[in-house]
């Protein structure tokens, strides 16, 4: 683990998430949540014609569950859903910079959880 | 895990000893919920997420209170049997369980002692080599405990490992210096974590002053798994998370909680150490 990420990165978009708002005539939505940890992450958005127009998020936890759900949805905007539905916990480790072990990984995955959810939700509707 | 997994198989219920969620003291007349239907009691011996001792007495009480109805009494040692003398003549439980790994030993292994009148009564709960005396086609006979309780290959090394990890306590382990010694250790960090607040001490703190060796706590405002984190990159380790019991952390209303345990290698300057470091983590987030 980098010495540096609860002090720069990471802290950044804990203490200032982005895309942490209400969006109005959002067309998915999904939430996943940890019991184990008490982690908890929902997330919304537009897709129009196949593309993210806006996302947002609401959650709970611990600055690596939260930050990465920031750095997610900053990622998302104006990507294909056919493209997202393809990220996987490599591309999320290369976002959030970190190498984590198993327990920490659950922290880090949940808001792509959570995005999967939603979009296949989506995409089964659709 | 292993009682809601009898109890589906059974058709038994399940009942549980209170804590007081205030005083963090195991409600001693949990001894009331036996009765001539109870079949089993099992008991942590030393709580390994509040740092419960029982007090003189209690467990004993609880343990003669269990026979007098034809119960059978389990204690999980796991956490108190690297930090204290125990005797299973004096306390006479039918069965008694820990690990290796909380005890200066490898991982994998453990023992489970049963009583020895209970041994013939006892079917092997797994099936494999070394463990039959005689077999045929349709039946087979089975070798005297411990043996029929070790199917299969055993982990050779592990074993080895532990048993010089016993001879270890046997030859330079004075319990009672050790007990003191965590004691005063608890005691210096309640002080000094009592001396932050954001934290809230989950335990008893007199008992864990007196006898303790382990000290949980949250630091409002900062998951635990992150104050782990912090402390893991000054090279503090902890753990954090709810330590195996959920449903004990769901009673107190925490989703987790950081745990600093102590040892015969730890001593006042580590402790100090940790309470500067955690003042920084609570000051920086």
């Amino acid at each position: 683990m980098n010495n540096q990420f609860y002090k720069n990165f990471l802290m950044d978009h804990f203490k200032n998430p982005r895309n942490k708002k209400k969006i109005n005539n959002c067309n998915f939505s999904s939430g996943k949540d940890n019991p184990a940890c008490g982690d908890k992450i929902s997330i919304e958005g537009i897709i129009e014609d196949g593309i993210i127009k806006d996302i947002s998020f609401d959650g709970s936890g611990c600055v690596i569950s939260q930050a990465t759900a920031s750095i997610l949805t900053e990622e998302c905007i104006g990507k294909p859903v056919t493209e997202l539905i393809k990220l996987t916990k490599d591309d999320i480790l290369k976002m959030i910079r970190l190498e984590l072990g198993p327990n920490r990984l659950r922290c880090a995955l949940i808001s792509l959880e959570s995005l999967h959810k939603g979009l296949q939700d989506y995409l089964k509707k659709n | 895990l292993p009682w809601q997994r009898v109890v589906k198989r059974s058709g038994a219920s399940l009942k549980f000893i209170k804590v007081d969620t205030e005083t963090f003291l195991f409600d001693h007349a949990g001894k009331d919920l036996i009765n001539e239907k109870t079949k089993l009691v099992s008991l942590v011996h030393t709580s390994n997420v509040i740092g419960h001792v029982w007090k003189e007495g209690q467990l004993e009480s609880i343990i003669q209170k269990a026979h007098s109805v034809g119960a059978k009494v389990l204690l999980d040692c796991a956490q108190s049997i690297p930090h204290q003398k125990f005797d299973v003549q004096k306390l006479k439980p039918d069965f008694v369980a820990f690990s290796a790994h909380k005890m200066l030993g490898p991982t994998g292994v453990g023992v489970l002692y049963i009583k020895k009148d209970l041994h013939d009564l006892i079917e092997p709960y797994q099936l494999g080599g070394s463990m039959v005396h005689d077999a045929s086609f349709n039946e087979s006979v089975w070798i005297e405990a411990p043996g029929k309780f070790e199917a299969g290959t055993p982990p050779i090394a592990q074993t080895i490992c532990f048993g010089t990890a016993i001879d270890f306590f046997e030859n330079n382990v004075d319990f009672n210096a050790l007990q003191k010694h965590e004691a005063k250790l608890c005691s210096g960090m309640i002080d000094g974590l009592d001396s932050i607040k954001q934290v809230s001490i989950i335990g008893n703190k007199e008992m864990l002053k007196e006898s303790g060796h382990l000290i949980a706590f949250t630091v409002d405002g900062i998951h635990s798994h992150d104050v782990a984190a912090m402390l893991a990159m000054e090279n503090i380790a902890v753990r954090a998370g709810h330590h195996c019991v959920q449903p004990f952390a769901k009673l107190i209303g925490i989703d987790s909680s950081v745990r600093a345990s102590f040892y015969m290698y730890n001593n006042m300057e580590d402790v100090n150490t940790f309470i500067r470091v955690l003042k920084e983590i609570v000051k920086g987030f």
